[in-house]
């Protein structure tokens, strides 16, 4: 009876394909948002010495992060997690590792007051805004001119362009067969197989839940993920799942920056978060696979 | 500031009109959005059901894939129907109830939420997790040799897992000794594969009995229930309140008409007003009076048209002046005096100004000034004033017609009493006398009918002229009547014979000739005087005297002065006893006649008689005819004595005649009156022929003065007692003005030469002049001449000289009686 049962739930079937394509246009931001959202994204005025831009950490280019282990910020400091990336960020269900920001809103102060980023604050970031040509640009979208909620409303505009359709993969999802190849088809099966589907799918291949660091072997880390923010016992190590889009582009991995290949982060995931063994084969054509999710930037033109 | 406290009650209405209606208006939108609110609510609390329903299926999906974006998108799905159901402030009108279920809803999804979140984890964690068990536990079966016990140790915990998995309940001590057992026989193989299935199992268990407790708490959330209670409390709030906002949107409503109400009744009200004052305004802009108002102190603040019209002053000028600016002057101040006490007791004052305009015209005004006072507080005065120049002009005027003469202009006899009044004060006083000069012109009568009215007024005029002329400042001269005049001469009682000197110079003035048109007149006047106070101390009685005196002047023979005496007061006594008498002496038979001889100076024998008619009264004594004539031609009895005497000269005429042989006719005195009967011709003729007489034996004497009376019809009667022969004298020739035109249309036989002439006609040359011209006018008109009052030898010497055939008087002989005469 109980084989029966087993039979049943060994036959893991996706009534819808578990990943979704990242759509090739955009018709839901405000172009002149976005416009000024860019700027400030791009301008170091944002920090308190006027030396650091969103865009130092999060490359656009080379995969939405810095390629580094932990961030520097205003004077040198060097930061204690590795940067997330920037890109298709609108699609995650919470910002930070922590999920501490509810929205790319929200998301976008941290940065700018961190001590250890930009090291500003919104009264002097405003007054020293108010005395530039940002004054009339925020004045004509908004009516109460610069404010917290103002400017970083224009960054989260900007972001929400920062989307990279044209993956290989989200191709192949299109239905183009020969968008990715055999070995890559082959590490897609294995990755649902393994379990690795749980939590990497959806639009954004992760980044809709928690998982705990360490599933199933306890790992000594010293971040104790969303405990940090809630306090919760339930809550430590659990971090936000991160999306695997351009996973290629966005080495070290981990929130720690820990590891520098797709192929010792596919190893580690399967021993300490599915508890499932795994050969080097499997490995290579799953890593094969993840290469596939890197897209090519929007071209978001303003109309 | 007034008024616009009047009008502040209205605007208030309007005001609170316009607030309630607001609010009336206001509570419908409320309302109206608190329904559309409320609906958004209702239909968002749906959609959160539904909401819920989703999540809560996706926990019963557990330990198998879900695709988390779903989840995400229904908890931000939900999320975002919490944030707009908490929006909305229609919470703050319902009762806390509402706000605590919102709150219970909220932290039922916060929990939710949480448990969602740790079982999205959890789950993820355990799809193939049981599996994935089988597939090692077959690998290590088929890699090891285990003993059945160990088998039967692998195969229990994998299907205790399973069991769990199912939800079989199972003792946690019995899966915490599968785990154990599984540890030991890892220690025991030390295997990778033992190693990675004590690694799942443990895990595993442990996930599914943690997943097992999510579901669990998950399930005891009630959202759903408090979701169902927020909307039945909704409900009944919604419901509740609807009914209470409606009765206070109908309270605005009704307290929005009545302010209304009260509004239209006072906008109304003052509309009325408005008219009224219009109307009020109109009325006193037009009206005839002028209309001064005036503040407190006085100072113009609003004139109408009609002070513009009386004053010449315009408005622009009149506003803020003192009404004192109109002050002629011609006022004494104690006039003002008296106004402005009257108006300080804030009593009404009434009288007449004599003000002057712009440019100093007096112009006269009844006037009436009121203060106004306004909740016992003076706030100005109020002048109506009526411009009755005109009226008194006029009234000036009729009092100077009333007080004088319009011929002359001379003060009259009413402004004589008066005058009199008002010095007899002054006189009293001063002890100083008055003396008042009665005139009467002599013979302006005679003027007057031969000359005409106009010749006649023209005489009045230039002597009120001269008589003016020629009294001093302080005296007056009056016109009194027709031809008389008085003069009021104040006198120092010591000086009072001076006024013989002034009467005498004013006869003298009147009898200056004067020229008018083509006539110089010669006229006198008699003037009596009477002197206060010895002849009288009111103005009534020295008139009466002043008259009486001039009366006796006239009898005097008139051009003379006389002082009023008492006897002359008896005198008019005596003409009223003439009159009780006259009417006796008919019966008493008291009249008698008397015959004076007319003679021939040539032969010196009586040729005719004048009967002259005599009265002897038994209570009067005996009467001269000069007293009697007049009053028995007043009361009318003269006809009678007339035919009385025609009689008696008839019936005498023969035995006259028998005695003197030379006898041609005797003389009867016509008086005017007497020709004014008609009758008188067949009287005469009838007597005449009972007496058998001839008509040339009877002689009509008329005075030249009386047939100038009234020339044509007196001619008529005399041609007729002519043509019938009776003899035609003209007595008293010379007295009168009549022509010789006139009289040569009369049929005069004899012209009596007046005694006048006569009396001096020894030593003035010009009366034997005028007699002589008399004489050779006679003799060529073929007319007689009889000379009255020859007293003297030397008289009728001379006029026989002058070739006067006839002559009477004294010298020859006095009247005397029939007997007399038939006894000679």
């Amino acid at each position: 009876m109980f084989n029966k049962i087993l039979l049943l739930l060994c036959t893991l079937s996706f009534a819808q394909e578990p990943i979704i394509p990242i759509p090739l246009h955009l018709n839901d931001v405000n172009p002149i948002k976005v416009k000024l959202g860019k700027k400030l994204f791009f301008d170091p005025i944002l920090s308190k010495d006027e030396t650091v831009a969103c865009v130092n950490c999060h490359i656009l280019t080379e995969g939405g992060d810095d390629n580094l282990k932990f961030s520097f910020g205003i004077d040198g400091k060097e930061g204690n997690i590795n940067s997330p990336t920037v890109l298709n960020s609108r699609y995650n269900f919470v910002q930070f590792w922590d999920g501490r920001a509810k929205n790319l809103q929200e998301q976008a102060e941290g940065p700018i007051t961190n001590p250890v980023e930009m090291g500003n604050n919104f009264e002097n970031l405003i007054s020293v805004l108010n005395k530039t040509s940002y004054k009339k640009e925020f004045e004509k979208i908004y009516k109460d001119g610069i404010t917290k909620k103002n400017i970083t409303d224009a960054i989260a505009e900007f972001e929400k362009t920062l989307i990279t359709p044209n993956a290989p993969f989200d191709k192949y999802l299109r239905g183009d067969k020969n968008a990715i190849s055999q070995k890559a088809k082959t590490g897609y099966e294995i990755f649902k197989s393994k379990g690795c589907i749980a939590c990497h799918h959806g639009i954004n291949l992760g980044s809709n839940m928690y998982a705990r660091f360490g599933l199933l072997k306890n790992i000594k880390d010293s971040n104790l993920g969303r405990y940090e923010i809630t306090r919760e016992e339930s809550d430590k190590y659990l971090f936000k799942v991160p999306t695997l889009r351009n996973i290629a582009l966005t080495a070290p991995y981990m929130h720690d920056g820990r590891y520098d290949t797709l192929e010792d982060v596919v190893k580690f995931m399967s021993y300490y978060q599915l508890g499932k063994m795994i050969s080097d084969k499997e490995i290579d054509s799953i890593v094969a696979f993840l290469k596939t999710l890197t897209g090519e930037i929007l071209k978001y033109e303003n109309k | 500031m007034k008024i616009n406290k009047k009008y502040l009650l209205g605007i208030v209405f309007l005001f609170a009109f316009v607030i309630f209606a607001i609010f009336s208006i206001l509570q419908v939108v409320s309302m109206k959005n608190s329904i559309i609110e409320f609906d958004n609510i209702i239909d968002t609390t749906e959609k959160m059901r539904i909401s819920n329903i989703r999540l809560n299926n996706f926990i019963t999906q557990k330990f198998t894939f879900i695709n988390y974006d779903e989840v995400v998108k229904e908890t931000n799905n939900f999320n975002t129907l919490l944030e707009n159901l908490k929006k909305p402030k229609i919470y703050n009108r319902f009762n806390k109830k509402s706000k605590l279920y919102l709150k219970n809803i909220e932290n039922d999804f916060e929990k939710k939420s949480y448990l969602l979140e740790h079982f999205k984890t959890i789950n993820a964690s355990t799809i193939n997790a049981v599996p994935y068990l089988f597939d090692l536990a077959q690998a290590i079966k088929k890699e090891k040799k285990l003993n059945l016990h160990e088998l039967n140790i692998l195969g229990k915990a994998v299907t205790d897992t399973l069991k769990l998995s199912l939800n079989i309940k199972l003792n946690h001590n019995i899966l915490q000794k599968d785990i154990e057992n599984i540890k030991q026989l890892n220690e025991k193989y030390h295997d990778i594969k033992f190693s990675y299935l004590y690694m799942n199992i443990k895990a595993t268990i442990n996930n599914i009995t943690s997943l097992y407790k999510i579901v669990k708490e998950y399930k005891k959330i009630n959202l759903d229930t408090n979701l169902l209670k927020l909307l039945t409390i909704l409900e009944e709030e919604h419901t509740l309140t609807n009914k209470k906002e409606s009765l206070f949107s109908i309270v605005w409503l009704i307290m929005s008409f009545i302010f209304l109400t009260f509004f239209i009744y006072i906008y109304t009200k003052h509309i009325k007003t408005n008219e009224e004052l219009e109307s009020f305004k109109l009325a006193v802009e037009n009206s005839d009076n002028s209309i001064v108002i005036t503040d407190t102190n006085r100072n113009i603040t609003y004139v109408n048209d009609a002070f513009t019209k009386a004053t010449h002053y315009d408005k622009k000028e009149a506003l803020g002046q003192n009404p004192r600016i109109l002050k002629s002057g011609h006022l004494p101040e104690d006039f003002y005096k008296e106004m402005n006490e009257t108006l300080d007791k804030g009593k009404k004052w009434t009288g007449e100004f004599i003000n002057k305009d712009k440019y100093g015209k007096i112009y006269y005004e009844k006037a009436s000034i009121t203060p106004i006072i306004k909740k016992e507080k003076l706030t100005g005065y109020l002048a109506i004033k009526l411009d009755i120049t005109d009226y008194i002009e006029q009234k000036k005027k009729i009092e100077f017609i009333a007080m004088h003469d319009a011929l002359t202009e001379l003060p009259n006899r009413r402004n004589f009493e008066e005058h009199i009044q008002k010095c007899l004060k002054i006189v009293q006083d001063k002890k100083s006398s008055l003396v008042v000069l009665f005139m009467d012109l002599d013979g302006f009568k005679h003027i007057n009918d031969t000359l005409g009215h106009y010749i006649g007024d023209s005489l009045l005029i230039s002597i009120a002229k001269k008589l003016t002329n020629h009294v001093s400042k302080h005296d007056h001269v009056f016109r009194i009547g027709g031809d008389e005049f008085a003069v009021i001469l104040h006198m120092k009682s010591e000086h009072i014979k001076e006024c013989d000197k002034v009467a005498e110079r004013l006869l003298k003035i009147i009898s200056e000739p004067i020229v008018i048109d083509s006539y110089t007149l010669k006229i006198t006047a008699s003037i009596g005087i009477s002197i206060y106070p010895q002849d009288g101390l009111d103005a009534k009685t020295l008139l009466k005297h002043a008259d009486s005196a001039m009366y006796e002047a006239k009898l005097e023979g008139k051009n003379c002065i006389k002082h009023y005496k008492k006897e002359f007061s008896d005198s008019l006594m005596k003409r009223l006893k003439i009159e009780q008498a006259l009417s006796n002496a008919f019966k008493n038979k008291e009249f008698s006649v008397v015959y004076q001889p007319e003679y021939s100076l040539k032969t010196n024998k009586i040729v005719g008689f004048e009967a002259l008619l005599r009265w002897h009264s038994k209570e009067l004594g005996q009467i001269s005819p000069s007293y009697f004539i007049p009053v028995a031609e007043d009361v009318g009895l003269i006809d009678e004595i007339g035919k009385m005497v025609f009689k008696e000269v008839c019936s005498n005429y023969k035995i006259l005649k028998k005695r003197f042989s030379n006898l041609n006719m005797i003389t009867v005195n016509v008086s005017s009156v007497q020709l004014m009967n008609e009758n008188l011709f067949e009287t005469f003729t009838y007597i005449l022929k009972t007496e058998n007489l001839q008509a040339r034996n009877i002689g009509l004497e008329i005075t030249e003065t009386h047939i100038m009376k009234d020339i044509t019809k007196s001619n008529i009667l005399l041609k007729r007692f002519s043509n019938f022969g009776f003899k035609i004298l003209i007595d008293d020739f010379g007295t009168g003005y009549s022509s010789m035109n006139y009289l040569k249309k009369l049929p005069i036989d004899i012209l009596k030469i007046d005694k006048s002439f006569i009396d001096n006609i020894c030593e003035d040359t010009s009366d034997i002049k005028i007699v002589k011209a008399i004489i050779a006018i006679s003799k060529s008109m073929n007319y007689d001449i009889i000379v009255e009052g020859i007293e003297k030898k030397a008289q009728e010497k001379i006029l026989r000289d002058l070739g006067a055939n006839y002559a009477q008087g004294y010298f020859f002989s006095k009247p005397k009686s029939i007997d007399e005469l038939l006894s000679i």
